[in-house]
């Protein structure tokens, strides 16, 4: 098809030229051998471009009538010809003799040795690090996060050691871990100068499989650990939930098996930290501080205090009335307060009595200042310190907890707040799933309705995803806070790390395996049983079908084999 | 323009003309490229050496000393003597290129009638511009078809045969022919007319390929080209760094290859790598194709010619639905093998990896629900 005569463009496809002389199929083929574009892939677009001289963009998706050629070309060509054309070697070609490397898989399994001696290199990465059944469920109590779980239902054995591969980012937090581990600060004092890890990743990818390793180091080297496997459950699980005035929904009855939980492997450490005495007892029931819960009342007690002196403004109180009154308060403070109490009951009395005249601005003022001292001195938040007045150590507060289910919650804030004090041991706080303390639980509520969270309470909003929310582990004195996540994983919601304060180098990222490390996975599934037979020579080829995805890897191979 | 001795094969051609012509002389002796002595002369006679300026027809030696600006022109072109001014000069006063006097155009430079040098032409632009293969090959295509130009290969295959050229004397363009005549005296060619000349003429036997024995005849003239093509633009020291060995075959770093099925289209580009696969940009096998008989669809032709984790895999689909995509993918995929290796075709020929599947949905059609699909029958209404 002769093209259409056009002025040469710097972007457009060159003009074809004319040969009228020529018959219409040898001046396509010279037109298409000139590198015209074919005529049927212009598009309103390309003629618009060429218009007004735009850049034309590029599908590399397209087929060319060249490669259409070519194709067809190829069919015509039989296979002896195909040999003649595409030889096999080139003749010049002089292929470098190639190596061949000795099998490593002797070394599937980290060495006892190295793992006796503290030594785990770069070598090992990739390989598994076997944990007899017993010690494993010993050393995380708590559960093991992920799906872990899974692959130990799935061996055929119950008793056969189970191995989590050691992967490149748990190596790199051990060995920074190791280095801040026994840090002193300018002071001499024992402190960790950093705030955490944020493990991210896609799915499948292993983040929970490298909390996992993590966690279980450093419980062996003598960390504290509180291990939170599934925070999703407290949003998601049916329980109890109780409204508390700040507005924080009480989860006593998940508290209370969190309390359980970490109680079980941490109980000795728990018993030999102290209890630091001067945030000891700042927590209101529901877990926040009782000053903020305390100025929960300043509306209802503003409100109270104003209508007060209305009245004494318009007289409807009487003197003996106000008498009465100032005497009751002044006996209830001389009863709770010691003497210095007594000089502010004896001020509210004189100031209080009798009727307010209007002109009397700062008499007002005094009244109003002596009403509200008064009223919310009967606004009273009960403190732990109430109950427990001198706990000797922070095992006590947890067990206190236990055994009373009202304040579970409470001992469970008061927990973390004096592990942000503590300098005993070496702290971290690993939280697995992070991500699910962000969106809404399956709890509803009238509260929430007509609000972006569409009747469903916040998770945030619950007591138990709320302890673990913050992104607070500069907080801790001598501790790490650990979270993995997955932000694409719930709901498909795009969380931002940055905005919940997380900071870039905190980010610990994750990456599928690599083909050694998938090599490695099989033959641990192979090792274990759980498959059979597999085919040697289609290791890459299944390395490439499942993109060394974790997830994707086991998925396919317990289905096929 | 008459014709004018030949002095091409001098050393330094023009200025001894020059400087003979200043001088008023009849003739002068000078020093071919080879360093043998040489008279020319320039009035008339033969010089006795064999030289092409015998052959030529003289100028008068009224005009010696006032050669015309044309004369001077192409004697300097010839010579290859070039200051700005003459080159300034010769563009201004060269004839258009194109003999249908259409504008300067690149195919139209292509498709001047300098018979064997377009050959030269072609393939010093192919290997100017980097695309060899391609562009050489449309232009076999277009040497069977076009009259003029298969007139000239025709021409250029014979002087070997008859002992003659086409371009005769009384041609105003110095042709390839002519330069053949320089074979004789001074036993040197012009840089690149040897291998693009030897390939042309090989592989331009003239037979149409729409008629029934010119289609073997082009696959085999086809097959010549892409191995001169291979010899001449790659060679063995340029594709070493290429390519590379993988069980026994030399298979290139890179590749690329489309392939369609339904409504689908992909481009595969294949890569050296480790075996990581990205769709469209950023997307990873296992989340674009979330079935693994789709994505089993698409590695298939690694699987058959043995290059699992040898090649990284960029593929770009667009149109159609999961499982044409996929399967477009795979025909791009065992397209790009073959781009990389020839020789690996065969292994995926069982599958039918390289059929191209052209089949498209049929259209709904009048009378039924969908395109093959009937009305269900019922007894009443």
């Amino acid at each position: 098809m002769p093209a259409l005569p056009s002025l040469p463009s710097q972007h457009a496809a060159p003009p074809i030229p004319r040969h009228r002389s020529l018959p219409r199929q040898q001046r396509q083929l010279l037109a298409t051998a000139a590198g015209a574009a074919p005529a049927v892939r212009r598009s309103g677009d390309a003629r618009l471009s060429r218009r007004y001289d735009l850049p034309v963009e590029t599908d590399s998706t397209l087929v060319s009538e060249r490669e259409r050629r070519h194709m067809a070309r190829l069919a015509m060509i039989t296979e002896e010809e195909q040999m003649d054309i595409y030889p096999a070697v080139t003749v010049g070609f002089a292929p470098t003799p190639t190596e061949v490397e000795p099998v490593k898989r002797p070394f599937l399994y980290i060495p006892p040795e190295n793992l006796a001696a503290g030594e785990i290199g770069v070598d090992d990465i990739g390989r598994f690090r076997l944990f007899v059944r017993d010690s494993l469920t010993e050393l995380i109590p708590e559960g093991l996060c992920g799906e872990l779980p899974k692959d130990i239902t799935m061996f055929p054995s119950r008793t056969t050691p189970v191995g989590i591969m050691l992967r490149k980012p748990a190596f790199e937090m051990i060995s920074q871990l190791q280095q801040v581990q026994q840090h002193r600060g300018a002071d001499g004092g024992w402190t960790i100068p950093k705030g955490g890890f944020l493990i991210d990743g896609h799915r499948g990818t292993g983040k929970s499989a490298v909390l996992n390793f993590l966690v279980a180091w450093a419980r062996e080297s003598g960390w504290l650990v509180i291990f939170e496997p599934s925070p999703r459950r407290y949003a998601h699980e049916i329980g109890e939930i109780k409204r508390s005035n700040t507005g924080v929904y009480i989860q006593s009855e998940f508290t209370q098996q969190f309390l359980e939980r970490v109680s079980v492997r941490n109980r000795e450490m728990l018993e030999r930290m102290p209890v630091h005495g001067a945030c000891y007892g700042d927590s209101a029931i529901d877990g926040s501080h009782h000053l903020y819960t305390q100025r929960v009342y300043d509306p209802l007690i503003g409100k109270v205090v104003q209508q007060r002196i209305d009245d004494k403004l318009s007289g409807r109180v009487s003197e003996e009335e106000s008498e009465e009154e100032g005497e009751e308060e002044s006996e209830e403070s001389s009863e709770e307060e010691s003497g210095e109490s007594e000089g502010e009951s004896e001020t509210a009395t004189s100031g209080g009595g009798g009727a307010l005249s209007k002109d009397d601005a700062i008499g007002i003022q005094r009244e109003r200042l002596r009403l509200w001292h008064a009223y919310r001195k009967e606004v009273k938040i009960p403190s732990l310190r109430d109950r427990l007045p001198s706990p000797e150590n922070l095992y006590e507060i947890v067990d206190f907890g236990l055994q009373n289910e009202a304040f579970a919650t409470q001992c469970a804030y008061e927990l973390f707040e004096q592990l942000k004090k503590q300098t005993t041991f070496p702290l971290m706080i690993a939280v697995d799933q992070w991500n699910e303390c962000f969106p809404v639980s399956e709890y509803l509520s009238i509260k929430y309705e007509n609000t972006k969270y569409n009747g469903y309470i916040p998770a945030f909003h619950l007591t138990m995803p709320r302890l673990f929310h913050k992104w607070d582990g500069w907080q801790l004195k001598r501790g790490i806070k650990v979270a993995a996540t997955c932000w694409k994983y719930a709901n498909r919601r795009d969380y931002r790390p940055e905005l919940l304060k997380v900071k870039r180098e905190e980010v610990r990222t994750v990456r599928n395996f690599s083909a050694f490390e998938f090599a490695n996975f099989v033959a641990y599934y192979r090792r274990k049983r759980v498959i059979q037979h597999f085919p040697r020579e289609k290791l890459d080829y299944f390395y490439m079908l499942t993109g060394g995805n974790g997830f994707q890897s086991r998925r396919l191979l317990a289905m096929l084999y | 323009m008459r014709d004018l001795p030949k002095t091409a094969h001098l050393r330094r051609p023009w200025a001894e003309i020059r400087w003979a012509c200043a001088r008023q002389q009849r003739s002068f002796t000078s020093e071919d490229r080879r360093g043998a002595k040489v008279e020319i002369q320039l009035d008339d006679g033969s010089d006795g050496t064999g030289t092409k300026a015998t052959d030529a027809k003289k100028p008068s030696s009224s005009r010696l000393g006032q050669l015309s600006i044309d004369e001077v022109l192409y004697l300097s072109k010839e010579a290859g003597v070039e200051t700005t001014k003459e080159v300034q000069a010769i563009i201004m006063k060269s004839p258009p290129f194109s003999p249908d006097r259409s504008p300067f155009l690149l195919e139209n430079f292509f498709e001047s009638s300098d018979g064997g040098g377009a050959g030269s032409l072609v393939t010093e632009a192919d290997a100017e511009f980097g695309l060899p293969r391609d562009v050489a090959d449309g232009l076999d295509l277009c040497l069977d078809k076009h009259d003029a130009l298969s007139h000239q290969v025709s021409a250029d295959l014979e002087p070997h045969e008859s002992g003659r050229g086409g371009g005769g004397p009384s041609s105003p363009v110095h042709t390839a022919g002519e330069e053949d005549d320089f074979d004789d005296g001074s036993g040197e060619l012009p840089k690149g007319s040897l291998g693009e000349l030897e390939g042309e003429r090989v592989g331009a036997v003239v037979h149409p390929p729409h008629t029934p024995q010119g289609k073997g005849d082009t696959v085999t003239a086809h097959v010549v080209n892409q191995m001169i093509l291979k010899a001449f633009h790659g060679g063995p020291d340029q594709q070493a760094h290429k390519t590379f060995e993988h069980k026994g075959r030399e298979w290139r770093l890179e590749a690329e290859g489309r392939g369609t099925r339904a409504r689908a289209v992909a481009h595969a580009v294949i890569k050296r790598g480790t075996g990581q696969v990205l769709v469209n940009g950023g997307a990873d096998v296992y989340t674009w194709w979330n079935y693994f008989y789709n994505r089993m669809d698409v590695l298939q032709p690694f699987l058959l010619t043995g290059t699992a984790g040898v090649y990284d895999l960029f593929v770009n689909v667009r149109g159609g639905g999961p499982s044409g995509q996929a399967c477009a993918a795979r025909l791009a995929v065992g397209r790009a093998l073959v781009s990389a290796c020839g020789s690996c075709a065969g292994d995926m020929q069982e599958d039918l990896v390289l059929y191209d599947d052209t089949r498209q949905k049929w259209p709904k059609m009048p009378g039924r629900r969908a395109a093959r699909k009937q009305r269900q029958w019922r007894k009443r209404g």
